[in-house]
């Protein structure tokens, strides 16, 4: 074996398409809203006038063109970061692999909100990272647990730098940290001398058009920030940034062009032309309007199939892309997957969310990309499903 | 449109100042990507296609020398107008 040392790390296979499957798995943006005409001349535009130079190399840089861009959707949440902070990616998960390989060395641990994006816990495996999780309180992730926690591991003589969080409409809980959670959080990092990881896929999608200060706008120089297109535009060009301190932008900019030589210049170019045009707010106004169309659907057919006082607590999102359930008696939520298969529908285990087998009594359905008509349909198939779990076998656990 | 008009379409698409339209691009902190979104721009507001093969190094110099071959394309009397 070339790498034994490391841990094999799979992804969750999200994207299954089946006829007769409701994917309640796969964290996809509902591209209906894409406005295909106009981006289509626009690229077609593109193409003609710069294919020469927008389908050559290019350095690893965020083109000049793409940085309003940039710049109105980081505003949009009170962060905001000068051109020398920025690194092109190729989406948030080569922006995660980048980190953990660029700014940790290997058996480094690196604390983790949980349950975790599992992306994010496969990037930091890969890097030789050794992952975390940070103690939550009703509140979300406790800024005094982290204390504890990195002034624990560091006695036993473990290395921690970094602190990895999707604070705004997390995945896979969809919980939002509260701004003063924030600020405190940032307070104990700076006295720990934590670096943040902040991935902030789904900070703009709120259903009311709210947002959340962004760790990022609040400590710049604490906070890596993680940006993407995938959500606010679409996750075929894959685009997205990097926004650090300069310091820490330079080695990220060294790492990423390791990895990928050079970021895809067609693809700025092209989410150039339409923010140029079109600017953010009518798309991402769309997005929210489906998102939250969908949310109610999935969440009243949840109320009606599981009910208030079944087995299953949950609450109904206020953005994002999903809804997680929690079994109250600590099921591990594996065991439906079976029966959830037979009746037609998926959904993601809490463990593909753990780090350390926890919240395997968690699942997480996706209301983004299924077709309206097809939710409650899928809710009612699901119900069933929780119906029917797997019986333990002999000497597990529930 | 004019020069005047013609620099701060360069302003708004590229997002720099431009002082002297003879100014070369390049100093205005114009890169090449943000050339192209500025012929995208130029067509979209003036509803014209550009010939890119036309167009060279020199062309594509400064405010003031693309607006001219704007002018030349478009006739030696009037400039190009707004759609």
């Amino acid at each position: 074996m070339l790498n034994e040392s490391r841990p094999r790390v799979e992804m969750p296979q999200l994207f299954e398409r089946r006829a007769d499957l409701v994917n309640f798995a796969g964290g996809l943006p509902d591209l209906e809203v894409l406005p295909l005409e106009a981006i289509s001349g626009q690229v077609s535009r593109l193409v003609r006038l710069g294919g020469r130079l927008a389908l050559q190399y290019s350095t690893p840089h965020v083109a000049k063109s793409l940085i309003p861009a940039i710049s109105e959707l980081m505003g949009l949440e009170g962060a905001h970061a000068e051109a020398d902070d920025l690194v092109p990616t190729g989406g948030s998960q080569m922006g995660l692999m980048a980190i953990g390989l660029g700014l940790a060395s290997p058996g480094e641990t690196v604390l983790c909100q949980t349950p975790a994006y599992p992306g994010a816990a496969a990037a930091f495996r890969t890097a030789g990272l050794t992952l975390c999780a940070i103690p939550e309180d009703e509140r979300g992730m406790s800024p005094e647990g982290v204390r504890e926690t990195v002034l624990r591991l560091r006695a036993q003589g473990q290395s921690v730098q970094l602190l990895y969080c999707n604070p705004t409409f997390q995945n896979p809980t969809g919980a939002t940290l509260s701004v003063e959670r924030r600020t405190r959080l940032l307070e104990v990092c700076r006295e720990l001398d934590l670096l943040v990881i902040e991935d902030n896929p789904y900070g703009l999608l709120s259903f009311d058009g709210e947002t959340t200060t962004t760790l990022q706008g609040i400590d710049p120089e604490r906070v890596v920030y993680l940006g993407t297109f995938s959500k606010v535009f679409a996750p075929g060009l894959r685009c997205g940034w990097i926004a650090a301190p300069e310091h820490l932008a330079r080695i990220l900019r060294g790492t990423t062009e390791v990895m990928a030589l050079s970021p895809s210049a067609l693809a700025q170019a092209a989410l150039a032309a339409f923010h140029a045009r079109s600017g953010w707010t009518d798309l991402i106004t769309a997005y929210r309007r489906s998102y939250q169309e969908r949310s109610a659907l999935m969440a009243d057919a949840l109320e009606k199939e599981l009910g208030a006082f079944g087995p299953w607590e949950w609450e109904r999102p206020r953005g994002g892309f999903y809804i997680w359930l929690r079994h109250r008696d600590g099921v591990d939520t594996g065991r439906f997957l079976k029966a959830a298969s037979e009746h037609g529908v998926s959904y993601v285990p809490g463990t593909h969310f753990s780090i350390d087998a926890e919240h395997a009594d968690g699942l997480r359905l996706c209301f983004s990309y299924v077709p309206r008509k097809h939710i409650a349909e899928g809710v009612t198939r699901l119900a069933k499903a929780l119906a029917e779990p797997e019986p333990l076998r002999e000497g597990g656990t529930s | 449109m004019n020069q005047s008009e013609f620099d701060q379409l360069v302003e708004r698409t590229c997002s720099v100042t431009v002082r002297d339209p003879e100014a070369p691009f390049v100093d205005l902190g114009v890169d090449s990507l943000n050339t192209i979104a500025l012929l995208m721009a130029v067509e979209e507001q003036l509803g014209i296609e550009i010939d890119p093969e036309a167009l060279t190094e020199s062309t594509l110099g400064s405010p003031a020398s693309l607006w001219r071959y704007l002018q030349e394309q478009s006739g030696p009397d009037s400039g190009p107008s707004g759609r």
